[in-house]
C-alpha cells in the first residue's frame, strides 16, 4: 500500500515538475519525461497486467492535465507498460542494465507511437527525422540517466514493501509444515 | 483480450476527443481542479528559478557583451577623434585652398613634419623637396603671414628657417605709412614676450601700436607686402640713434602644421631659380 502511495505521489510530482518547471526551461528543447520512466520501471517491476494498468491511468491523468485529447498519452503508456511488463519476466530486474536499455528503446517507442497517432488522428505533426534527431534521441538519453538515478530506488521501495507479505508467506507454510 | 478492448477503447477516446469538445467530464473537472492549484504554485516556482537561471546566463552573456561594447566603444572613440581631425584639416586645407586662389603668388602648400628641438622655434623641416619644386631662399608663409625662408632643401624636404631665429633677418616696413625712413629689419626674438624685434628706424618716424608690419621687399628674398605682425610697443631708447620696436607676430610658431612655399609671382617667373647658389649668410646680408 505504501509503495502504491509513494509512486502516485511520484507520478502527480513528475507530472508538476515536467509540466510546470521543466517545460519553461527547455522551450523547443527535449524535456526528461520521469512519468514514462516510471511507467517502464513499474511495468518491469510488477508485470504486463499491472504495468497495463499503471500506464492507463498514468496516461489518462497525463491527458486530462496535460492535454486536450483524451488517449493519446495513454494508449501509448499503456502499450509501453504492458510490454515491458513481458520483458521484466525474462530479465534480471536487480540489474541497471536491462531497465536503462529497455527505458531508451521503451522512450523511442513512446515517441513514434504518439508520433503516428498524432500523424493519424491530428494531420499535423514535425518531421520525423529532425523529431527523431533533435527531440527523441535526446529524450531517450535524459530518461536513460533517470532511470540509472531512480530505478534502485523505486526497486528497493518494492522490495521492502513486499518483505513483510513475504515474511508472512514463508512464517504461513513453516506452521503447515 | 483485455488489452485489446482498452486499446479499442482508448482509439474510440482519441477519435471523440480528438475534434474538439464543449464541455469536460467530471472527472476532467475534479482533476483539473485539483491541480490547477498545484500546477500554480509549480509554475510560480518555475519562472523564479527561470528568472534566476537566465540572470546566471545573462551575467556571463552581459559580461562578454559588455567587454565587447567596451572595445566597440573605445574604437568608435579613436575613429571620432580621427574624424574630427580629419573635419579640421578638412576646414583647414579649405581655408588653404581659397588663401591660394587669391594669392598673387604661386604657393606650393607643405606639411609641417618635424621641428627641430634643439632650438627655441628656429627651425622647421616640411614634407617638400626639390622634387617638388622647392628652392633654397624661397619664402614661406602661411595665409596670416610670414613664416620664414628655406634653408636646405633635400629630394622630398627642406628645412625652414624661421624669423624668429636669430640667424635671418627680413627687411620690414610699417604698411599704413609710405615713408622711407619708415623701414626696418626684423632680427630677433624675444622669446619671453614671443615679440619679434625691429630696428633701425629713424626716432622720428611715423610709427604707433596696432600698426601693421610687412615686408618690405628689399634684398629680393621676401617678396613685397607679406604681413609679419602688429606694432605692440615703441622701445624708447634716448641715448640710441635708432629706434625699435616690439612686434607680435601674425603668426603662430607654436602650432606651425601647414605652410605655403611662394614658388613664384601668379603669370610670372619664379622668384628664385633652381641652381641659385647664395648662402644663406649671403642671403641675410643681402635682407639687412
Amino acid at each position: 500500500m505504501v509503495f502504491y502511495v509513494v509512486i502516485t505521489l511520484a507520478f502527480v510530482l513528475a507530472l508538476l515538475v515536467e509540466g510546470s518547471i521543466l517545460s519553461f526551461f527547455m522551450l523547443e528543447k527535449a524535456v526528461p519525461d520521469f512519468f514514462l520512466v516510471l511507467v517502464i520501471s513499474l511495468g518491469f517491476l510488477l508485470g504486463e497486467r499491472r504495468g497495463a494498468l499503471i500506464g492507463l491511468l498514468a496516461g489518462l491523468l497525463q491527458d486530462i492535465v496535460l492535454g486536450s485529447v483524451l488517449g493519446f498519452f495513454a494508449l501509448a503508456k499503456t502499450l509501453l507498460g504492458y510490454g515491458t511488463g513481458l520483458l521484466g519476466r525474462e530479465l534480471y530486474q536487480d540489474q541497471l542494465l536491462a531497465p536503462s536499455l529497455m527505458v531508451l528503446v521503451g522512450t523511442l517507442t513512446h515517441e513514434f507511437i504518439l508520433y503516428f497517432l498524432v500523424s493519424q488522428f491530428i494531420g499535423t505533426g514535425m518531421p520525423v527525422e529532425w523529431s527523431f534527431s533533435r527531440l527523441f534521441i535526446p529524450k531517450a538519453l535524459y530518461n536513460m540517466g533517470l532511470t540509472l538515478l531512480f530505478y534502485p530506488l523505486l526497486y528497493r521501495l518494492y522490495y521492502s514493501s513486499r518483505r513483510p507479505k513475504v515474511k508472512l508467506l514463508l512464517r504461513e507454510g513453516g506452521s503447515r509444515r | 483480450m483485455a488489452l485489446l478492448v482498452v486499446i479499442i477503447g482508448l482509439l474510440l477516446l482519441i477519435g471523440i476527443t480528438g475534434e474538439g469538445r464543449e464541455e469536460l467530464t467530471p472527472v476532467e473537472d475534479l482533476l483539473l481542479g485539483i491541480f490547477a492549484p498545484l500546477q500554480t504554485f509549480f509554475s510560480s516556482a518555475g519562472r523564479q528559478m527561470q528568472s534566476l537561471y537566465d540572470a546566471v546566463v545573462s551575467f556571463h552573456e552581459l559580461k562578454a557583451e559588455n567587454e565587447r561594447l567596451r572595445e566597440e566603444l573605445s574604437y568608435y572613440e579613436g575613429q571620432l577623434i580621427h574624424l574630427q581631425e580629419l573635419q579640421k584639416k578638412n576646414h583647414h586645407y579649405r581655408q588653404m585652398l581659397g588663401f591660394m586662389d587669391n594669392s598673387d603668388f604661386e604657393l606650393l602648400p607643405a606639411e609641417v613634419i618635424a621641428r627641430d628641438p634643439s632650438q627655441w622655434f628656429g627651425s622647421i623641416t616640411i614634407n617638400r623637396g626639390y622634387l617638388d619644386g622647392v628652392t633654397r631662399e624661397a619664402a614661406v608663409i602661411t595665409e596670416r603671414g610670414l613664416v620664414g625662408m628655406v634653408s636646405t632643401v633635400s629630394p622630398n624636404s627642406s628645412q625652414i628657417i624661421l624669423i624668429t631665429d636669430p640667424r635671418l633677418a627680413v627687411s620690414a616696413k610699417v604698411q599704413r605709412s609710405r615713408d622711407p625712413g619708415v623701414t626696418g629689419i626684423i632680427e630677433s626674438y624675444d622669446i619671453d614676450q614671443a615679440y619679434l624685434k625691429m630696428s633701425t628706424l629713424t626716432p622720428e618716424c611715423n610709427v604707433q601700436p596696432g600698426d601693421v608690419i610687412v615686408t618690405s621687399g628689399l634684398g629680393g628674398i621676401f617678396p613685397e607686402g607679406i604681413a609679419i605682425g602688429i606694432v605692440k610697443e615703441i622701445v624708447d631708447d634716448q641715448f640710441s640713434l635708432v629706434m625699435s620696436i616690439m612686434v607680435e607676430p601674425s603668426v603662430n610658431f607654436n602650432r606651425l602644421e601647414e605652410v605655403f612655399i611662394i614658388l613664384g609671382t601668379k603669370g610670372r617667373a619664379p622668384l628664385h631659380e633652381e641652381g641659385d647658389e647664395k648662402s644663406l649668410e649671403e642671403a641675410g646680408e643681402e635682407e639687412q
